[in-house]
């Protein structure tokens, strides 16, 4: 099967979802997102019969599609993101209808489920992106995507604000980005990522001012989807603010794609070793600021949700600090399955966010305090993804941490494995306190009281099925790695 | 070994249900689990006779060369004996000192899991395993240290003792990678053969402070002592046997198990002794001064530990030997006296030694336990304390006139302990009875069990050395040392200068002992200075600078105005861009001076006057209408400079544009003067930075080489698509498909732009009340 197929059927079918949407008012909402799971999941599977050859070399999109191992394992990864994110937001729409200014009580809830499948193909190309116009137009697609299903909860002033912050922010980000891409192809005459590899390998030095401002503004524009400094100013605000599956496709889906092409761009920029010192240099600056600043705000937080996001601008962070040590030939690997790593435990983090913060309407840390005893399973969950998050062994985050460490240090990255042994203190730190609000701290009165969290049973099995992989790739990754080419 | 390990593992998974189901009976089917280890592991002792360790690999993460190995020699025995042994008196003593605790399931749970984690962790071989065992025990001992979490002294305690081998945790990890680096390899037995390579590269200084820090803080050297007294809010079965002979003593056996490796240089002995001395004196000084019986062990523990880590700092054969000798005796004694003092607490309910006397009578199997245990401490004769004293002494005098200073300094401290001894093992029995809260009995038998086994053993093993000597210890010191040495213990050598030590040392103890009262005043009036201490430093770290520097940065770069994330990120572009320019120089003819045109002149002034004006300006859509002149004025250079079409186009978007923000901002209310002076000075600065920044870069821009593949292609081609104007022939012909897209979404985004307007008009005739509505939300949190 022709890989292109993927993204192809995806963005059909969420097509047809839409439409169906649109001129179908009496079908209940959740099944549209019940159809979403079912096609994402055979997209899922259509993965394991793609066959690269297939692809016609003669074809115009050849240059800019991708479709090699690191490429496949990305759509499936950012596929299963979209599963757990569609089963999220299924559960979600009755908070989001509760914020929709709409007369039926259902209606507006539906375009959720077909957003997910555009953001999820857009992210899919990413994946695939080696040409700098692919990438300018599939991480479009996934922004433009973002800025609407952030603000979906019209009636919320917080997901407006938080909506138009993205916007703004965004705005930016993607003007510095096509300015970069310009400047690359005014110097080079090419967007073709394999190709500007090949011409760099020699390369008069007197381009390198205008490939250095290229390489940096494409660079930000990327800092901006991974929520690296400085331009993770929206990611706490937007992460508070959005509906919360859309956080969590944003943290896990949308940063997992942005790292592919960092990888990419990355790696085409290697061949010339003067330039690609310079880069990781600067790519050094920004992980460890990074790190530093994610951590050291994460502390004093008393919102779940924005510690989340903090921790979330941490560990890109951390990814960055495998990115910058590239020139140890681990770093693909490391950061590779860091990302499991963290899928799998930011996604079980945000589903048990979910459910409590539905069931006491408010994501505050203290309307978690003595969860471990009225709802012990979520509690327990919530614990293992905490820390998994923290990086302790035996679960997936630690070999996650130790992975990425282990690369940076055989790049000789010493001063940044201090930043990060710093980082992972301060981590421990809150992501404790998580855990001792769930066990130790008492809860309010009203709290106590009321009826235990419902879950739906769907729900309840893929957080199970979260857990469980995070205990088993935590004692034996060995599978996730012979994923990973 | 991973059958022992799984099976620990196992015991921890399933005792709740055997509690439940069996209540305290269940601790004696528990108990099975760590003595048949124990049996086992004696088995093992005799194989070991050729020196040679036994090596057992199974493949865990092929990819990055990590297994499970396990490496059994003369030291990974010894403490899996002292583990498994110690561990079956533990597990029957808890079922009784927590007998009807309701979580007593839990307990046993936890506890399991600690001493699989323990009992891998001495036997790892592969150094990864090594560290996620470590961090388990620190993990492990933080839920059982916090066991009582109700209390908040406890919680405290399990997150101060979980901080700090947490940081050392993550230094261990970072120097276990650093010798992967320098070495390709995990294995242990692998990087001892690269000995020499490490030790002359750069990175040896860094490797040994970060392998002390971990070792340092596990087993609570100086200066991060401090946690070992406050985990003694853990119920006394965990004190026991985490904080005397195991957890403990994993940093020690970190130091030893290193030894090979780093050991040799001045570095290691010298940090090792001096931090050893330091620690040996600071744990025995502030024991004297305490009257709760655990915190009184708490602290000579760590003048133990930090015997021990200056014997290896010493580095000898003699000093080796001594230093596990010590360990031995050391485990066995100060386990006694632990589960003794939980005793005494369990039958009298206090801990205070003031209150307690005469205890004998009511309890006299514990009291021999109790004595035969602190003569051990003390090192009195037959005891193997005696032995193990005269070795530390005599492997300090080796070394000539410092070997005395050493001594002296060990006199005192000894000393010190054996006040201490007196204090806690053999005072609280003889003398008058007292009144204590709950009028004693004789303890159950398993709590009177495990501590006279032990203490019978250090008694056994004083009178009869042979039984030690050869089977556990010598094993564990070719371990340490790396070649056979002789090892002999003895009670008597005939009159040495290590005799005389001891007994002076006897003397002065007992002198220290009368003078107990005295020490508790001092410690009394010299609490403040524990304001100087580490432990404070502690606590203003995790209390005050942590979390002010955390909220302070997070207040100066997190304050939720859109605004000021806007001025950030273009700060740190303007900064960026001026990093990068400062390396590039114009070449000189990029400003020629010649005649301009009036209309040039006229233009420019044109956008001049309309910036400042707008910039000026308070009304919204004034300031619209000036950026709309700023436009068309720039379409205007476009059509005198022979680009009609682009003007065009500029004109068209332009317009719409104006429109369309004339519409919303028709809407919103007028603006109103929020900032300061110094904001708007500052904002201008960094606009005309920024400014300035673009502007040289594009001058730049005009000076670096092109690549002009395209241009020349569309210049060639054009004539083919029958059009003489480039940029049109681009539009409609060469990128049709692209204008196609461009006028769909233009079209789109009209259509949305009518659907939000005649919205807007059918609410605002519907209700004019809802105008109130659409007023601006706020951007501010």
């Amino acid at each position: 099967m022709n890989p292109i197929l993927l993204e192809a059927v995806l963005v059909c079918y969420a097509f047809l979802l839409l439409l169906v949407e649109a001129f179908n008012s009496r079908m209940p909402r959740r099944y549209f997102g019940w159809a979403a799971v079912v096609g994402t999941t055979v997209v899922f599977f259509m993965t394991f019969f793609v066959d690269s050859s297939k692809m016609n070399p003669e074809a115009g999109y050849y240059g800019f599609y991708a479709a090699d191992t690191l490429a496949i394992l990305f759509k499936r990864f950012i596929l299963l993101v979209s599963v757990c994110v569609l089963i999220m937001a299924i559960e979600f729409a009755p908070v989001l209808v509760r914020y929709l200014p709409v007369e039926k009580p259902d209606a507006g809830s539906g375009e959720m489920y077909s957003l997910v499948l555009f953001a999820c193909a857009g992210m899919m190309w990413m994946a695939s992106a080696q040409n700098f116009v692919m990438i300018f137009v599939s991480v479009e697609l996934v922004t433009i995507t973002f800025y609407v299903m952030v603000a979906m909860m019209r009636g919320n002033r917080a997901s407006l604000e938080a909506g138009i912050k993205f916007l703004i922010l965004g705005a930016i980000a993607t003007s510095l980005n096509v300015y970069g891409i310009a400047w690359i192809f005014g110097t080079l005459g090419t967007t073709e990522l394999p190709e500007i590899g090949a011409i760099l390998q020699s390369i008069d030095s007197s381009l390198f001012p205008s490939l250095l401002f290229g390489f940096g503004l494409i660079f930000a524009g990327i800092s901006f989807k991974v929520a690296a400094f400085p331009f993770q100013f929206w990611v706490p605000d937007v992460y508070q603010g959005a509906p919360t599956p859309v956080t969590a496709f944003l943290s896990v889906g949308s940063k997992a794609s942005a790292f592919v092409v960092l990888m990419r761009v990355l790696e085409s920029m290697l061949s010339n070793s003067e330039l690609s010192s310079k880069i990781l240099f600067m790519l050094s600056l920004v992980a460890g600021v990074t790190i530093l600043m994610g951590n050291l705000s994460a502390i004093p937080q008393t919102n779940f949700k924005r510690l989340l996001a903090y921790s979330s601008i941490a560990h890109a962070g951390y990814l960055l600090m495998g990115a910058a040590s590239i020139v140890s030939g681990n770093s693909g690997p490391a950061i590779a399955y860091y990302l499991m790593a963290y899928l799998i435990s930011n996604m079980l983090a945000f589903g048990v966010l979910l459910v409590v913060g539905k069931s006491t309407g408010s994501d505050e840390l203290v309307h978690f305090n003595g969860l471990g005893k009225k709802s012990p399973w979520l509690a327990t969950a919530l614990t293992l993804a905490v820390l998994s998050l923290a990086g302790l062994p035996f679960t997936v985050g630690f070999f996650g941490k130790f992975f990425i460490f282990s690369s940076a240090l055989q790049a000789q990255q010493f001063i940044l494995v201090g930043i990060g042994i710093l980082g992972i203190g301060c981590g421990f730190y809150y992501y404790l306190k998580v855990i001792r609000a769930m066990f130790w701290l008492p809860a309010s009165k009203e709290q106590s009281i009321s009826s235990p969290i419902e879950i739906s049973k769907p729900y309840a099995v893929m957080l199970i099925l979260l857990s469980i992989s995070l205990i088993i790739f935590g004692v034996y990754p060995e599978p996730i790695f012979n994923l990973i080419p | 070994m991973a059958a022992s390990l799984f099976i620990v593992f196992l015991a921890s998974a399933i005792s709740p249900l055997l509690v439940y189901f069996l209540r305290t009976r269940a601790s004696y089917f528990l108990a099975l689990v760590p003595l048949s280890i124990f049996v086992l592991y004696l088995h093992y002792l005799q194989r070991l006779h050729d020196g040679s360790p036994l090596l057992e690999t199974i493949h865990w993460i092929q990819s990055f060369g990590v297994h499970l190995q396990f490496r059994l020699d003369g030291l990974a025995l010894l403490f899996l004996l002292l583990i498994a042994g110690i561990g079956t008196l533990i597990v029957l003593y808890a079922g009784s000192y927590l007998a009807g605790h309701p979580h007593l399931g839990r307990f046993y749970a936890i506890l399991f899991l600690f001493m699989g984690a323990m009992l891998g962790l001495v036997a790892s071989e592969n150094l990864i395993a090594l560290f996620v065992f470590w961090e388990l025990t620190s993990l492990s001992s933080y839920l059982l240290v916090g066991f009582d979490y109700r209390k908040k002294e406890a919680r405290a305690a399990a997150l101060q003792a979980l901080l700090v081998t947490f940081t050392g945790g993550q230094a261990l990890l970072v120097a276990f990678l650093i010798l992967a680096s320098l070495t390709d390899s995990f294995s242990f037995t692998q990087i001892l053969e690269k000995k020499i390579q490490i030790q002359q590269n750069p990175s040896y200084i860094i490797l040994v402070l970060l392998v002390l820090t971990g070792a340092f803080t596990k087993s609570a050297q100086t200066p991060f002592h401090f946690w070992l007294p406050g985990a003694m809010a853990a119920p006394t079965p965990v004190s026991a046997y985490l904080h005397s002979a195991t957890m403990v003593t994993a940093g020690v056996f970190l130091l030893a198990r290193l030894t090979p490796l780093l050991g040799g240089t001045h570095l290691w002995a010298w940090s090792l002794t001096s931090f050893g001395l330091l620690t040996m004196l600071t744990g025995s000084i502030l024991a004297i001064g305490q009257t709760d019986l655990k915190r009184l062990l708490a602290y000579t523990t760590v003048a133990a530990l930090g015997t021990m880590t200056m014997l290896l700092g010493l580095g000898t054969p003699l000093a080796a030997k001594a230093a596990i000798a010590f360990l031995l005796v050391h485990s066995l004694y100060k386990g006694a006296l632990f589960m003794v003092a939980g005793a005494v607490d369990h039958e009298t309910h206090t801990r205070d030694v003031r209150d307690l006397g005469g205890l004998i009578r009511h309890m006299p199997i514990t009291a021999i336990a109790s004595g035969l245990a602190a003569l051990a401490m003390c090192g009195v004769p037959p005891v193997l304390g005696f032995i193990s004293k005269e070795l530390i002494y005599e492997a300090k005098l080796e070394f000539g006139q410092i070997g005395w200073f050493f001594a002296i300094l060990g006199v005192i401290a000894n000393a010190l302990v054996v006040a201490v001894a007196l204090i806690v093992g053999i005072r609280p029995f003889l003398g008058f009875p007292l009144h204590t809260p709950k009028h004693p009995h004789e303890a159950p038998f398993p709590l009177w069990f495990g501590p006279l086994i032990l203490a019978l053993l250090g008694l056994l093993f004083g009178i009869v050395p042979p039984l030690v000597e050869q089977t556990i210890i010598k094993p564990a010191v070719v371990a340490v040392v790396g070649d056979t040495i002789k090892v002999k213990l003895s009670l008597w050598h005939g009159f040495t200068p290590m005799l005389v030590l001891s007994f002076v040392t006897l003397l002065l103890g007992f002198c220290f002992f009368r003078m107990r009262e005295k020490f508790r005043l001092a410690r009394e009036t010299l609490t403040p200075l524990r304001y100087y201490g580490p432990e404070s430093l502690y606590s203003c770290i995790i209390n005050h600078w942590l979390p002010s520097i955390a909220s302070l940065q997070t207040r100066i770069l997190q304050h939720g105005y859109l605004r000021y994330y806007v001025l950030s990120i273009i700060a740190a572009a303007a900064l960026a861009v001026a990093a990068g320019l400062s390396r590039i120089s114009l070449p000189g003819t990029w400003f020629t001076w010649r005649s301009f045109e009036w209309w040039e002149v006229l233009l420019c002034a044109a956008i001049f006057l309309a910036g400042f004006a707008a910039i000026l300006t308070s009304g919204r859509i004034t300031s619209v209408v000036l950026l709309g002149i700023i436009g068309y004025t720039i379409s205007l250079i476009f059509a005198l400079y022979g680009a009609p079409d682009l003007a065009l186009t500029q004109f068209l978007v332009e317009t719409l544009t104006l429109i369309l923000l004339v519409l919303v901002l028709y809407r919103l209310p007028k603006a109103k003067s929020l900032s300061s002076k110094a904001s708007r000075l500052r904002d201008a600065l960094l606009s005309l930075a920024f400014g300035f920044a673009i502007t040289l870069l594009v001058l730049k821009s005009l000076y670096i080489p092109h690549d002009t593949k395209l241009p020349d292609f569309f210049v060639q081609n054009s004539p083919i698509a029958q059009g003489r104007n480039v940029v049109n022939v681009i539009l409609v012909d060469f990128r049709a498909l692209d204008t196609l897209g461009e006028i769909t979404v233009l079209g789109i985004s009209a259509v949305g732009v009518w659907a939000v307007l005649s919205f807007i008009r059918k609410k605002s005739s519907s209700a004019s009340a809802s105008q109130k509505n659409s007023s601006p939300a706020s951007f501010e949190q």
